[in-house]
């Protein structure tokens, strides 16, 4: 059932960049974006936050979650060290409110 | 539409265009025989009370704490700051604002830790954190990168404080307004 416009919950875009791992694939960000958020946050917290992996193209992608769990989420994404064994640094580009700035900001970034 | 950029001073880090200032802290071997390579204010860490006299004049001094007895004596002393300021308690943290003495928060070492050690960490920053606020002692809030990729976005920081228990204006004041007074006792 489509819920009204009033209790639809707001979001947050959360615009990041990889390095050392341009060449992996959206599917192994994916996987060690939810193992770094599931390491931090824990499976309740986690299901709160209602994190999303929305874009991932050449080390630069957007993940969307709850706005309360903004600053959870940019740690999380702060600790991620490996992705498919290989050493990477992540760095957040900045907090969005909507989905064109944060790809903009993403292209920029 | 690119995020407004936050002004942050970073007392322990690599230099980045993302930060107004950044201040390179060297072992005291190193700042001794002047290795220091960024413009402007460099630092010296020492591990030892003892060695606090050796650093250079016009040096960030920083004691690298870890132990109670060690962090007591180095927050007596005339240091800057005081890296790993756990295990903390009330005196520490009463001298600290006395002394304005600055008290690190090192997001690397936050980041490299895991599983317990991360969960043990968090824990006494925690403690450091609240204690601070109470007393109303600086709070630092350093990268810690030594390299280029190492070198964090400051909303990263900001956000690193945020889950320690600091508000928002405040956990940016740590990045900004706190080191900046901290390098103005410096020169």
């Amino acid at each position: 059932m489509k819920s009204l416009p009033t209790l639809k919950h707001s979001k947050r875009y959360i615009a990041f960049s990889v390095k050392g791992a341009e060449s992996e694939g959206r599917g192994e960000i994916k996987k060690a974006v939810f193992k770094t958020i599931m390491a931090l946050l824990g499976e309740c917290e986690a299901s709160n936050a209602n994190v999303h992996l929305i874009s991932y193209t050449g080390g630069q992608g957007i993940l969307v979650c709850n706005p309360e769990y903004v600053d959870k989420c940019i740690v999380a994404l702060a600790c991620m060290k490996k992705v498919n064994k290989v050493e990477v640094f992540v760095d957040v580009i900045g907090v969005f409110g909507m989905l064109e700035d944060a790809k903009e900001g993403a292209r920029y970034g | 539409m690119r995020e407004r950029c936050l002004r942050a001073i970073d007392l322990r880090g690599h230099p980045s265009p993302l930060y107004e200032r950044t201040v390179e802290i060297l072992p005291l071997a190193e700042a001794e025989r002047g290795k220091c390579e960024s413009v402007g204010i460099c630092g010296a860490e020492v591990g030892s009370i003892r060695d606090i006299h050796r650093i250079p004049k016009g040096m960030l001094r920083v004691v690298r704490g870890g132990e109670r007895g060690k962090n007591r004596a180095a927050l007596e002393e005339n240091i800057h700051m005081l890296a790993c300021p756990y295990p903390f308690d009330y005196v520490m943290a009463g001298l600290a604002a006395k002394k304005n003495i600055g008290l690190e928060i090192n997001v690397r070492e936050i980041i490299n830790a895991s599983g317990v050690g991360r969960m043990r960490l968090l824990q006494n920053l925690h403690v450091t954190v609240s204690l601070a606020l109470k007393y109303r002692a600086p709070l630092v809030i350093t990268s810690g990168s030594r390299m280029g990729k190492e070198v964090k976005h400051p909303r990263v920081l900001v956000a690193f404080g945020m889950i320690l228990g600091l508000d928002y204006p405040l956990s940016k004041s740590c990045i900004y307004h706190i080191p900046k007074k901290i390098l103005e006792g410096v020169t």
